[in-house]
């Protein structure tokens, strides 16, 4: 049978060469990049490993604000602005990230970009740095 | 929840246990050490899996047939193979399988979900599946919805078992769907 030292070594030979495998798949080039991945993304990672929800940094900012203010106001639908729709990473990102939040043409909770004019029927709830959150009369 | 997760190794095991003892009693001569054995009890687990989600429609009653499936198909094949089971031939091997294993898994489910097909897709799937709680009319899938549904069922179950959805746990059915096992396999072959 294998001992306890050789199982801790295999465990030990794992995480480097995962860690190994890892710097190399992120193409961290340099002592600065792995430095930072060892320093910052790791322990970020493994820190949010666990959480419910966990890993939505990888979306964009105003999609990550739009998620936080949908969810905060425990939205079951909504839709979008124009300007939200024109580039298509934003939509599917917020309906896939927001998900089972769905995505309705007529729903009442409405996601624009916090630069973007709310339409005049409906009234601004939240606005953050770089979405905003209206409630609009349902058709 | 490592644990658990880790768990699953059996539950495939176990699920394709049966179908291969079914046919090993037809007369086949392979031993359970044989490396093509394991690989098709690896193939017929995933497929019993993937057949108890489309028949039950529910990722809990999934969970808890194929759970006593395994249990029975895992202890039958022990119980049935016993005078043939021997230690492997070549440890070293099968340890340096493991550890390309485990490097395997680390790999995979460090990183969040990025990637557009993924994310869209297959995950998308996954995330619908367990909210719905296994394949309803109102599960949502939405896009490619004509697609497989073995890897977001596979996905879904991950995440019924741990009890929430983010973006770095699902990818674990990543392992014993694709690399993981192969990796062991090559390793031991």
């Amino acid at each position: 049978m294998i001992g306890l030292r050789r199982f801790g070594a295999v465990m030990l030979l794992a995480v480097v060469a995962a860690g190994a495998l890892h710097v190399y798949l992120r193409r961290c080039t340099g002592p600065v990049a792995i430095q930072r991945y060892f320093t910052q993304s790791l322990p970020r990672e493994l820190a949010e490993f666990w959480r419910p929800g966990a890993g939505e940094w990888v979306l964009a900012k105003p999609v990550q604000q739009a998620l936080i203010m949908l969810r905060g106001h425990e939205a079951k639908s909504f839709r979008m602005s124009p300007g939200f729709k024109a580039d298509p990473e934003y939509p599917q990102r917020l309906m896939e990230g927001g998900w089972p939040i769905r995505l309705e043409a007529g729903a009442a909770w409405y996601v624009a970009f916090a630069s973007e004019q709310v339409p005049a029927s409906c009234s601004l709830v939240e606005r953050r740095e770089d979405a905003l959150l209206a409630r609009c009369p349902q058709p | 929840m490592l644990a658990v997760l880790s768990l699953s190794w059996f539950f495939i095991a176990g699920l394709g246990a049966l179908p291969a003892l079914a046919l090993a009693r037809r007369g086949s001569s392979s031993e359970p050490a044989d490396l093509r054995l394991l690989a098709a009890i690896w193939s017929y687990g995933l497929c019993l899996d993937y057949l108890l989600l489309l028949l039950l429609r529910s990722l809990a009653a999934t969970l808890i047939a194929g759970s006593l499936l395994a249990l029975a198909g895992g202890v039958s094949a022990l119980w049935l193979w016993r005078r043939r089971l021997r230690w492997p031939r070549y440890p070293r091997c099968w340890i340096a399988g493991f550890v390309l294993l485990l490097a395997a898994v680390m790999v995979v489910v460090i990183d969040p979900l990025d990637d557009w097909d993924a994310r869209s897709i297959w995950f998308f799937h996954d995330k619908a599946i367990f909210f719905a709680g296994g394949l309803r009319r109102d599960t949502g899938l939405l896009i490619h919805a004509e697609y497989p549904l073995l890897l977001p069922g596979l996905a879904a179950q991950v995440s019924e078992v741990v009890g929430f959805w983010n973006e770095y746990l699902p990818k674990f059915a990543l392992v014993p769907l694709h690399g993981g096992f192969d990796e062991l396999m090559d390793a031991g072959a």
